[in-house]
């Protein structure tokens, strides 16, 4: 089988930081490499140095026989290296032959866009590819997400590509839409196209991989054929460890505090919510996408405008009336949305986590205001070439303890965490776990708004389940099964007595 | 620790400031060696005067355009309250009170910029441009469209000599770059201006009290802008409704050149100094060697145009770095 593609010793180092070691790779033709691992693994630097969006620092690339040191996104194309990212990059205005040609149309004699012939070639590779229910003249606006992936492919193959690189392609995909998805891919791959397939289902793998890489921290782990290996051999590799998505909490007596959430309410989002918290209980909250969840815990922390909703720890009142209001109750929130709401990208590591606890003074000194992000970083754990690097350059899960660092700065009696370990790597993971125990063991109270089954299951006390608005159950965490959590989430009536001591 | 060293040192040789700086020499020495009374002192402290009232209002603006807006009325409010303190002048107010009521004056007038903006949650550039009119308008109908002269009174500011040789002018310059320096780098104030800037939904959520900060911002903008309308009635002894036109502008094209961002989240005030001594010093070399004064502006532009060149080539570089 013909070599496509093989990495040799390719290297690359962020602000200090090695993302990728030493890394050797092949591809042949008709192969489907399958490349996986945790968030930061270095999956995504991969991609983008074969695409040519970043150099590598070391090692060679040899390219349908030819060695490069570096690629150049044009130059990857016109060799024949497409990639698909996750993000759609299609003109919705626009047909689907008109984005197939987009910035290539052909023309007639008169130098306008010869429509009939961009459909005609359109219809012919849609009718190659056996992808019968898009049309050359339909509207992109009108196609779903999975058939605007399968136009993404199409519009990289007129490129005549011969590596098709595809970055989770099935993210937002259906179970009817991925499965189509796979088999134009599989039908690629026969074709004699090398694919090198990025994605964080395992099964995917399994049903279409003939490869797979893993890597960790940078560092290939393994390569192995699809066919000799299983699930629990992978995410061994990936974690180095056995597989356990459940994390063992430390459990410990709560204390006599009583914190009470009374009556939130707003429109049809947020629906009367009430409950109480001991001291020291971490309170999950759980429920679908769109349940109200992060529109509550921003009303509790005084984000978004509250009427009748009251917080009151131990019988005193503490609504706060806006974050400022709420921080200097002591009550913190550690947003969902890290980029939208929770940092200052290009700001530096120091900055961002001072920011809250600076606003208690008007004068900032700056030789104790360093002793004591030095003093956060080592902590927290936050691996930075120096505090000075502006937060954008971080990893996920760096940038998350950023953020948790921010708000333990100071002490505080109520901690709301949203969606913790969104975009975080495993390790990071743990060692917010711990933070969020840490906490709950001084006597705190801690809300973690999550949708992560394990997470909610193995962190909470109590889960409160939330669904259209409404809290609609509390579970005791020790009773939940993901089983019995996702019935309540949907509605479904929980046959089994598991999960279900109600409101 | 020389690795420190050598970090800042590349850090100090990089930064827009010192690039400024060595432009600045080179045209210095260029000019010098056409016309050598260019580096007098004498001349040297003419374009220092000259750029005094610049540069205090370039030293607000940096504030606004690091913390994402823009304040494009001060033009025309410098017209306004400089014409206002020469009737009062000439009402017989003393000078004492008529520098109060001028810082007093800017103050109010940024404020309200700032205000309506946030009530109507308005880009700053839009509310300015109206309140801009407005001012230049009010100047029109106090002064009757006529200049107003205040026979040599309010100079103490202008002829205030210290060791004799030291205008108060370069105090005051300095002292407002040294103080808008120490709030952007020192104070709580300056973190809201680059937090607010950079993020102003992640500001909310960190605490900061963003409507409040930036109404802070405007009004810091407003006394240093009063103290520009003292600095310059003082020297020019007349105001009139344009006396502070396209000044808005510069001061913008000043904080640019310095190497802050209009999208808001980054740059300083040592580099608007050295944009400000550059445009000052331009048009001043531009008098010495008896160029045509229409010059002055394709000038202006073409250092702005320049300026944003040197800007996108370090941030291109910073990025080969970190790659």
């Amino acid at each position: 089988m013909e070599r496509l593609l093989e990495f040799k010793h390719v290297g690359k180092t962020y602000g200090g930081i090695r993302v990728l070691t030493d890394i050797d790779m092949t591809l042949d033709a008709g192969e489907i490499l399958c490349l996986v691992g945790e968030n930061g693994a270095g999956k995504s630097t991969m991609i983008k140095i074969l695409s040519g969006a970043i150099a590598p620092d070391g090692g060679e690339i040899r390219l349908f026989g030819n060695v490069y040191t570096r690629l150049h996104p044009r130059q990857a194309i016109n060799l024949g290296v497409a990639t698909i990212y996750q993000e759609i990059d299609l003109v919705d205005n626009l047909t689907v032959a008109d984005n197939v040609f987009l910035g290539e149309e052909i023309m007639t004699g008169m130098r306008t866009v010869n429509r009939k012939e961009q459909e005609r070639v359109t219809q012919k590779l849609l009718t190659d590819l056996n992808i019968h229910r898009i049309k050359a003249d339909m509207m992109v606006s009108d196609l779903s997400t999975g058939q605007k992936q399968s136009l993404q492919i199409v519009k990289a193959l007129k490129h005549d590509a011969r590596i098709l690189i595809l970055d989770e392609p099935t993210a937002s995909l259906g179970e009817e839409e991925t499965a189509a998805l796979l088999a134009l891919v599989q039908q690629l791959a026969a074709k004699g196209m090398g694919i090198i397939y990025i994605s964080h289902y395992l099964d995917e793998i399994f049903r279409i991989g003939t490869r797979v890489v893993v890597l960790k921290d940078g560092v290939k782990i393994s390569d192995r054929a699809v066919a000799d290996t299983t699930e629990e051999q992978l995410v061994h590799d990936m974690i180095g460890r056995e597989a356990s998505s459940f994390y063992q909490r430390a459990h410990f007596p709560l204390g006599d505090g009583i914190l009470e959430i009374q009556g939130f309410q707003r429109g049809n989002v947020v629906k009367n919510v009430s409950f109480t918290m001991r001291e020291g209980e971490i309170f999950g909250l759980g429920g679908l996408v769109g349940a109200g969840r992060t529109e509550l815990v921003r009303m509790i922390y005084g984000a978004d405008p509250n009427k009748t909703g009251r917080v009151v720890i131990n019988g005193r009142d503490v609504t706060p009336t806006s974050p400022r209001d709420a921080v200097s109750k002591g009550i913190f929130m550690i947003s969902e949305d890290r980029k939208g709401t929770g940092l200052f990208l290009q700001r530096s590591v120091r900055e961002n986590i001072m920011i809250t606890t600076n606003e208690k003074r008007h004068f900032i000194s700056l030789r104790k205001e360093r002793c004591r992000v030095d003093e956060s970083v080592r902590q927290f754990r936050i691996k930075v070439a120096s505090p000075e690097q502006a937060v954008e350059t971080l990893s996920g899960g760096n940038q998350q303890k950023v953020v948790i660092a921010r708000c333990l700065q100071d002490e505080g009696k109520l901690y709301i965490f949203d969606e913790p370990t969104k975009g975080v790597d495993v390790g990071a993971k743990e060692e917010i776990y711990r933070h969020m125990l840490d906490l709950a063991r001084e006597h705190n109270y801690v809300i973690m708004v999550s949708s992560s089954m394990p997470e909610l299951i193995s962190m909470s006390d109590r889960i409160g389940v939330m669904r259209e608005g409404e809290l609609v159950e509390i579970v005791d965490a020790a009773d939940a099964t993901e089983d019995g959590l996702l019935k309540a989430f949907i509605g479904i009536k929980n046959t089994d007595k598991g999960g279900s001591d109600h409101e | 620790m020389s690795e420190n060293k050598t970090k800042r040192l590349s850090g100090l040789l990089t930064s827009q400031s010192f690039v400024l700086f060595v432009l600045i020499l080179v045209i210095s020495i260029i000019v010098r060696s056409i016309n050598p009374k260019f580096l007098a002192w004498n001349n040297i402290s003419s374009i220092l005067r000259q750029a005094t009232a610049l540069g205090l209002v370039a030293c607000g603006t940096t504030i606004l355009v690091i913390s994402g807006s823009f304040d494009i009325s001060l033009g025309s409010m410098i017209g306004l309250v400089t014409c206002v303190m020469a009737i009062m002048l000439n009402a017989g107010c003393s000078d004492l009170v008529v520098a109060v009521a001028a810082i007093g004056m800017c103050v109010a007038c940024s404020l309200l910029n700032g205000g309506i903006s946030l009530l109507f949650n308005a880009p700053p550039f839009i509310v300015t441009l109206a309140t801009g009119n407005v001012y230049l308008g009010m100047a029109l109908l106090f002064t009757k469209g006529y200049l107003q002269t205040v026979y040599g009174k309010f100079r103490f500011v202008a002829s205030t000599q210290l060791f004799g040789f030291f205008h108060m002018q370069f105090l005051i310059l300095i002292l407002g770059f040294l103080a808008v320096h120490f709030i952007l780098k020192w104070t709580r104030t300056g973190r809201e201006v680059y937090a607010i800037g950079t993020n102003e939904n992640a500001a909310y959520i960190s605490g900061i009290n963003v409507k409040w900060s930036k109404l802070k911002f405007f009004a810091i903008s407003g006394v240093l802008t009063g103290v520009a309308c003292i600095v310059l009635l003082s020297r020019l002894s007349c105001a009139q409704s344009t006396t502070g036109s396209g000044m808005e502008l510069e001061a913008i094209g000043a904080v640019v050149i310095g190497g802050s961002s209009v999208n808001g989240g980054k740059g300083n005030v040592v580099g608007t100094f050295f944009g400000v001594i550059l445009l000052s010093m331009i048009s001043n070399a531009i008098n010495m060697l008896q160029i045509s004064a229409y010059y002055q502006d394709v000038v202006y532009g073409l250092i702005i145009i320049v300026a944003l060149g040197i800007t996108a080539a370090r941030n291109l570089m910073l990025k080969r770095k970190a790659a």
